[in-house]
C-alpha cells in the first residue's frame, strides 16, 4: 500500500468531451441467403401429398433434420386458437395454426399465407381473400373456404367470448359483414368504415377445421372454447401450420413434429419445415431461462434482458463461441411514469380520486413540465439500463422504423429551468425542511408505485424520487404487487403517480396503440372512462386523430397524423415517457436462416425456415 | 485457603469466613458461559453488530440512500481499485445532439481489478507518505464493443489522491445514532468522508467525469455506498429478531403457562386456539396485510408492524411445548408445597413454574433470534419486506441474485456475510447459553466438552 501505484491510463483525451445522448437505433438484419448447393437431408416424417395451387415458395435454403430447443416464459393456457388466451398460448398458436395472412417481423409487412392473394375495392371497404387450393390440414383432409368461412364465424359468435373479434368491431360497436364464394373459394368482408388495420384483424384469425370442430358452433353455448385445451389429447388438435402437437408436459415442455401436410415451399421447391421436431421448455424465471441458454441447452433465446447483456457478450467473445448475440437495437417497449389527472370522485365513498391538493399540482402543466426537466433521463440509462438503452420522449421508440417521430417536445435535463417552474408557481419551500410548499402553504408530497416484481422498474423509481427531492419535490415511493397496481390503475383510481411499461404488439403500428391515446381506451391511465365527447380540448383533437389514423390507408399521411398525436401527447405530457432499453436476442451459430427482428417473438417468427447447418444427422 | 479445604472441614457451611459467597442462579450462568470460547467469540460479534447498526449514522461517510447515477458499481476500496485498459477502436453508428445518425470512432476498454492498488492509499497527492489515508479519484469510461453496445465502467486515477476528512462538518444536522431507526440522535458531523477538490473546477469539461468518493466496500447499482447501505440495513436486520422475539416469547408464556396450569377446559380450548393458528400460512397473512396497511407508512414502520403480527401468529408453537413443560412442573413437589402453603395461582405460576423453564425459553429465544433474521432476509429478498429504497440486509441481496451480478460486481454479497456472521453468532452464543443453563451439566464436564 506504501508503493506508488504507477499504471498507464491511455487515451483520457477521448474522453474529454462532454458525453452526448446516445444509443443505437432499430437495426436492420439482412434477409438470409440462399446456398443451392446445401445438401437436401432427409426429413423424418417424410412429407405426404401434393403441393397447393398455388404454391407458396419462400426464397430460402436449407437441410431437414435435427431438433429445436429453446425456451419459452410462462405457461400454456389453451391450445385453442378462437381464443389464445395469454401471451404464450398466443405465440405457440402459430407452429400448429395458420391464417389467411401472415406478418413477416423481417418485412416489417404483411405476406400471404392462406389466401394466395387479396384484393380491395375502390372506397378500401370490401376485402376479397382468394383461398389457396389443395391446402390440407395435417390430419389429410382437404382445407377450404368452408373451414374458413367456419373459423371466422367462431370468432364472430356472439356467445364466443373473443379478444380478436375486437379488433374487427369500429367505433360504433359494428363487424364486418362476411360473404363466401365457393366456386370461386373466396371469401369477402364488407366494413362499415374503412379500417387500415383490417388484414392485421383477418391475420389474427387462425384456420380450424370444420370436419372436427363442425359440431361445436352451436347457436346457443357453443362447446368450441372447451376444445383443444391444455388437457386436449395431443392427436385431436388438427391445425394447418408446420408443426403438430406431439406432447405437452405442463410446467415443463410442449414437443412438436413437423407437419407432414405442410404446404410452403423453399427456393428449391423442397417442402417446410427443415426441423424434424421442436422442443419449447416452459420456465417461469427469466434468469433462469438466460442460464439454460447459456448453459448450451438451448438453441435459442427470445429475449436476454439487458441486464444480462454484459455476461452473455463475454460468453460469445471468440471464434470457439457456440452462439452470438443478436443485437435488435433500441426496443419498441417504453418505460412511463404518469398523474392521475381523473378529477372525478368515488361513487361509493364520495371522495375525490386524487386528493384536490394533489389534483391543484398535477393539473398545472407548467408543474408537469418541471417535472420532467428534474428527471435525468441519461442517468437512468447509464444506471438502471447499464448504458444500454436511450432516453425516449413519445410512446414510439427510435426502434420503430416506420413512426418513430423526433419532432416532440424534449424535456432536457434542467434542474433550473425545473426551480424556477416551480418558483413561478410561486410554490417555495418555506418551512426550510429541503421540500417545497405550494402557494396554499401544503408540503408537496404524493406517492409514486410501481410493481415490486420488475427490479429495473424499482431502480427507475428511486432514481426519480432523488431526481424530484433535488427540485424540492417528495416523493414517497412505494412498490406494490402488479395485480394491485392494475386494480388501482383500472378500477379504484386512487393513485397518484405510477411507473410502468407499455409492451409494443406485432405490427408495431400506432392503430394497435389506440387504447392508450384514445379517451374511451382502456389504458388511457391518466384520465380513464372519460365522459364522451371528452371535456379536455387537446385530448378531443386526439380522439379525432386516432380515429382518423383508423380510417387512414397512406402511408405517408399515417406517419403525418401519428406524429400529430405524438407532438401533442408531448406537449401536455399527462405522460412522462422515460426510456426504453436495447433488445437483445441469443442464438447459436449453428442454427441456420435466422432473421432476428424487433418484432416478437424475434428469432422464432420464421420457425418453419429455420435449420440446423452442418450435418444433421450427428444430433 | 481453598473452598474444596473448607467444605471438607465443615461440610453443612455455606456461608462463613472463607468461603466464597453465594452464588444466585444468574451469576452461575455467566460463569459457566465465560469459559466457553466460541459463545463468547459469537457474543462479541453480536456486540459489534449492535454498535454498527445503533452508529450507523455517525460511521458511514453517507446517507442510506445518496444516489448517484455517475458512480455505479464500483469495486471496494478498502481491498483495491479498478483500472481500465484500452484495448481498440470501433466505428459505431450513434445519434448526435442534433438527432442525426453518424458514425464515430468510439473506444473500447477493458476493466482489471487490481489488489491493495488504487483503492485506499497513505501517499498524499504530491506522492509522499502520510499518515492520513487517501482514495483515488473516480473517473468514467464510455466503453463501445464492436457491436456497438456501450458500457460503462469506472475506473480510479492513479494520479489524483483525495485526502480523507476525519469529522466533516455537514451542511444539515444528520442521524449519527439511532435504537434501530428509532429515537435518532441529530449532529452535524460524521465520522469519515471525502471532499471534491476546489481545484477540479479548472480542469473544463475533464472534470465531469471525475468523482470523489469513498467507497471502502464497493458502491451498487444505484451509486450508493454499500457500506452505508449495509450498517444502516443492519437497523433492520438485527432488530427484527429481538423485537420479534419478545413478542412471541410474551405470548407464548401466558398462554402455556395458563394452559398448562389449569388443565382440563381451559387447556383443551387454548390448545385448539394455538392449533387453529398455526394452521394459518403466513404468506397470505403477509400479502393481506400489505393491502391493509396504509401506503403512508414509511417501509421501516410498515415492516415491524408485520414482524410483530408475524411473531404474533408464531408464538403457537412455544406456547404449546411450555404448556407441556407446565404440565409436568406442576406436578412437582415444590409447587404441590407452594399450593399447599396456600400460595395464589398467579403466585405459583410466576414464582415456582415459569421460573423453571427460564433455561428453555432463554435457549429457544437466542436460537430463534436468527429464524426471524432469516426471515426479514427471505421476506424482502421476495419484495414482500423492506423495499427500496430502505435498506436491510435482506434487500441488498436481493441486488445480487444474478449470475451477471455475482461475475462483476461481487461485492455485492457482501451482506450475505454479515447475515451469515449474525445467524452465526446467535446460534453459537444459544448453544453456550443453552450448555450453561442446564442445571445437570457441571463445570467440569464443560471444560472438556
Amino acid at each position: 500500500m506504501s508503493r506508488l501505484p504507477i499504471r498507464s491510463l491511455l487515451v483520457l483525451t477521448l474522453l474529454l468531451v462532454a458525453l452526448p445522448v446516445e444509443g443505437q437505433r432499430g437495426r436492420d438484419y439482412p434477409e438470409p441467403s440462399v446456398d443451392l448447393d446445401l445438401p437436401v437431408g432427409t426429413p423424418a416424417p417424410a412429407f405426404e401429398g401434393e403441393l397447393p395451387d398455388p404454391p407458396l415458395q419462400q426464397n430460402r435454403t436449407g437441410t431437414y433434420g435435427g431438433t429445436l430447443v429453446y425456451s419459452i416464459l410462462g405457461e400454456v393456457e389453451t391450445f385453442n386458437p378462437v381464443e389464445p388466451k395469454g401471451a404464450t398460448s398466443q405465440e405457440l398458436r402459430a407452429l400448429v395454426f395458420s391464417g389467411l395472412v401472415s406478418y413477416s417481423n423481417g418485412h416489417w409487412q404483411p405476406a400471404p399465407l392462406l389466401a394466395h392473394k387479396w384484393d380491395v375495392s375502390e372506397d378500401h371497404r370490401t376485402w376479397t381473400f382468394h383461398l389457396r387450393r389443395g391446402v390440407r390440414f395435417s390430419d389429410g383432409r382437404p382445407l377450404t373456404i368452408d373451414d374458413v368461412e367456419f373459423s371466422f364465424r367462431a370468432i364472430f359468435h356472439p356467445q364466443v367470448p373473443s379478444s380478436i373479434r375486437d379488433g374487427f368491431r369500429d367505433e360504433e360497436g359494428r363487424y364486418p359483414t362476411m360473404s363466401v364464394d365457393r366456386e370461386a373459394q373466396t371469401i369477402s368482408f364488407t366494413t362499415h368504415d374503412v379500417d387500415s388495420q383490417f388484414l392485421t384483424h383477418v391475420g389474427n384469425v387462425s384456420i380450424v377445421p370444420k370436419h372436427i370442430l363442425g359440431d361445436h358452433l352451436q347457436d346457443e353455448n357453443p362447446t368450441i372454447l372447451e376444445q383443444m385445451t391444455s388437457a386436449a389429447d395431443p392427436s385431436t388438435i388438427v391445425g394447418c401450420g408446420p408443426f403438430v402437437l406431439k406432447s405437452y408436459a405442463p410446467a415443463e415442455r410442449v414437443v412438436y413434429e413437423r407437419n407432414p401436410h405442410y404446404w410452403e415451399t423453399d427456393a428449391r421447391g423442397e417442402r417446410l419445415p427443415y426441423f424434424d421436431r421442436i422442443v419449447i421448455a416452459l420456465i417461469k424465471d427469466q434468469n433462469l431461462q438466460v442460464q439454460k441458454f447459456l448453459a448450451g441447452e438451448h438453441d435459442l433465446l427470445d429475449t436476454l434482458p439487458p441486464d444480462r447483456y454484459r455476461e452473455a457478450a463475454d460468453a460469445a467473445k471468440g471464434d470457439d463461441a457456440a452462439f452470438e448475440v443478436l443485437t435488435l437495437g433500441c426496443s419498441l417497449n417504453t418505460n412511463w411514469v404518469a398523474f392521475n389527472l381523473h378529477p372525478g370522485t368515488n361513487p361509493s365513498t364520495g371522495k375525490p380520486f386524487v386528493a384536490e391538493e394533489k389534483q391543484h399540482w398535477f393539473q398545472q402543466l407548467d408543474f408537469r413540465r418541471a417535472v420532467n426537466h428534474a428527471i435525468d433521463r441519461r442517468g437512468i440509462v447509464k444506471s438502471a439500463l447499464e448504458g444500454r438503452g436511450r432516453p425516449i420522449w413519445a410512446s414510439i421508440t427510435p426502434g420503430n422504423r416506420n413512426f418513430y417521430c423526433k419532432d416532440v417536445e424534449r424535456y432536457p435535463h434542467d434542474l433550473e429551468l425545473a426551480g424556477k417552474l416551480l418558483d413561478d408557481l410561486g410554490w417555495k419551500d418555506t418551512d426550510g425542511d429541503g421540500f417545497r410548499e405550494d402557494d396554499k402553504g401544503r408540503k408537496i408530497s404524493f406517492d409514486l408505485n410501481t410493481n415490486v416484481e420488475n427490479n429495473t422498474r424499482l431502480q427507475i423509481c428511486n432514481l426519480l424520487k432523488n431526481d424530484l427531492a433535488r427540485v424540492g419535490i417528495e416523493v414517497n415511493f412505494k412498490a406494490i404487487d402488479f395485480n394491485g397496481l392494475v386494480t388501482r390503475l383500472r378500477d379504484s383510481h386512487e393513485w397518484d403517480m405510477i411507473l410502468l411499461g407499455w409492451g409494443s404488439g406485432v405490427p408495431a403500428d400506432p392503430s394497435n396503440s389506440k387504447n392508450i391515446n384514445r379517451t374511451s381506451g382502456r389504458l388511457h391511465v391518466w384520465y380513464p372512462g372519460q365522459p364522451q365527447p371528452s371535456p379536455i380540448e387537446w385530448e378531443r383533437e386526439v380522439d379525432k386523430l386516432v380515429g382518423r389514423l383508423d380510417r387512414e390507408l397512406d402511408p405517408a399521411v399515417r406517419k403525418e397524423i401519428s406524429d400529430q398525436i405524438q407532438i401533442a401527447v408531448s406537449r401536455h405530457i399527462p405522460i412522462l415517457y422515460l426510456v426504453a432499453s436495447n433488445q437483445y436476442s441469443l442464438g447459436k451459430k449453428s442454427i441456420g436462416n435466422l432473421w432476428p427482428s424487433l418484432l416478437r417473438p424475434s428469432v422464432t417468427w420464421n420457425i418453419q425456415e429455420l435449420y440446423r447447418k452442418g450435418d444433421p444427422g450427428t444430433r | 485457603m481453598n473452598a474444596s479445604d473448607a467444605r471438607r472441614v465443615e461440610p453443612i457451611a455455606t456461608e462463613g469466613p472463607g468461603l466464597p459467597p453465594p452464588r444466585g442462579p444468574w451469576k452461575m450462568l455467566w460463569l459457566r458461559l465465560r469459559k466457553n470460547r466460541i459463545a463468547m467469540t459469537g457474543g462479541l460479534i453480536l456486540i459489534f453488530l449492535y454498535f454498527i447498526s445503533c452508529f450507523a449514522g455517525f460511521l458511514s461517510p453517507y446517507d442510506f440512500n445518496d444516489v448517484n447515477t455517475d458512480t455505479t458499481r464500483y469495486g471496494p476500496m478498502l481491498l483495491g481499485g479498478i483500472a481500465v485498459e484500452q484495448v481498440g477502436t470501433h466505428l459505431v453508428e450513434i445519434e448526435n445532439e442534433d438527432y442525426e445518425w453518424v458514425e464515430v470512432e468510439k473506444p473500447e476498454f477493458e476493466p482489471r481489478w487490481e489488489w491493495f492498488r488504487g483503492g485506499l492509499t497513505f501517499r498524499d497527492p504530491e506522492g509522499r507518505f502520510t499518515l492520513r489515508p487517501h482514495v483515488h479519484a473516480l473517473r468514467e469510461f464510455v466503453s463501445y464493443d464492436e457491436i456497438g453496445e456501450t458500457t460503462y465502467y469506472l475506473a480510479s486515477d492513479p494520479e489524483v489522491r483525495i485526502p480523507i476528512r476525519f469529522l466533516p462538518r455537514q451542511e444539515r444536522a444528520v442521524e449519527v445514532a439511532s435504537l434501530f431507526g428509532f429515537f435518532k440522535i441529530k449532529a452535524k458531523r460524521k465520522l469519515f468522508g471525502v471532499e471534491r477538490p476546489a481545484e477540479w473546477a479548472e480542469r473544463g469539461d475533464d472534470a465531469d467525469l471525475m468523482h470523489a468518493e469513498v467507497f471502502l466496500l464497493g458502491s451498487d447499482q444505484n451509486g450508493r455506498d454499500l457500506m452505508t447501505r449495509i450498517f444502516f440495513g443492519g437497523q433492520i436486520s438485527m432488530s427484527v429478531g429481538l423485537l420479534g422475539i419478545l413478542i412471541s416469547m410474551t405470548i407464548g408464556l401466558v398462554f402455556g403457562g395458563v394452559a398448562g396450569y389449569y388443565g382440563g377446559l381451559t387447556d383443551f380450548s387454548m390448545m385448539r386456539l394455538t392449533e387453529l393458528l398455526m394452521a394459518i400460512p403466513g404468506l397470505y397473512l403477509i400479502l393481506t396485510l400489505r393491502y391493509v396497511i396504509p401506503t403512508k407508512l414509511d417501509s421501516r414502520q410498515t415492516y415491524l408492524m408485520i414482524v410483530g403480527i408475524l411473531a404474533l401468529a408464531g408464538w403457537a408453537s412455544l406456547g404449546r411445548v411450555i404448556r407441556g413443560m407446565v404440565l409436568s412442573l406442576r406436578e412437582n413437589e415444590y409447587t404441590l408445597a407452594a399450593r399447599a402453603l396456600g400460595a395464589g395461582d398467579r403466585r405459583v405460576i410466576l414464582r415456582h413454574v415459569l421460573p423453571n423453564t427460564a433455561s428453555f425459553v432463554i435457549v429457544t429465544a437466542t436460537l430463534y433470534v436468527p429464524y426471524y433474521i432469516l426471515g426479514e432476509v427471505a421476506l424482502s429478498f421476495l419484495g414482500l419486506g423492506i423495499t427500496e429504497p430502505d435498506t436491510s440486509w435482506g434487500l441488498l441481496l436481493k441486488d445480487a441474485q444474478n449470475s451477471q451480478v455475482l461475475k462483476y460486481s461481487p461485492w455485492l454479497i457482501l451482506p450475505g456475510f454479515f447475515i451469515f456472521f449474525a445467524v452465526l453468532a446467535f446460534n453459537f452464543l444459544g448453544d453456550g447459553l443453552r450448555d450453561a443453563a442446564d442445571p445437570r451439566a457441571n463445570l467440569s464436564k464443560k471444560k472438556t466438552a
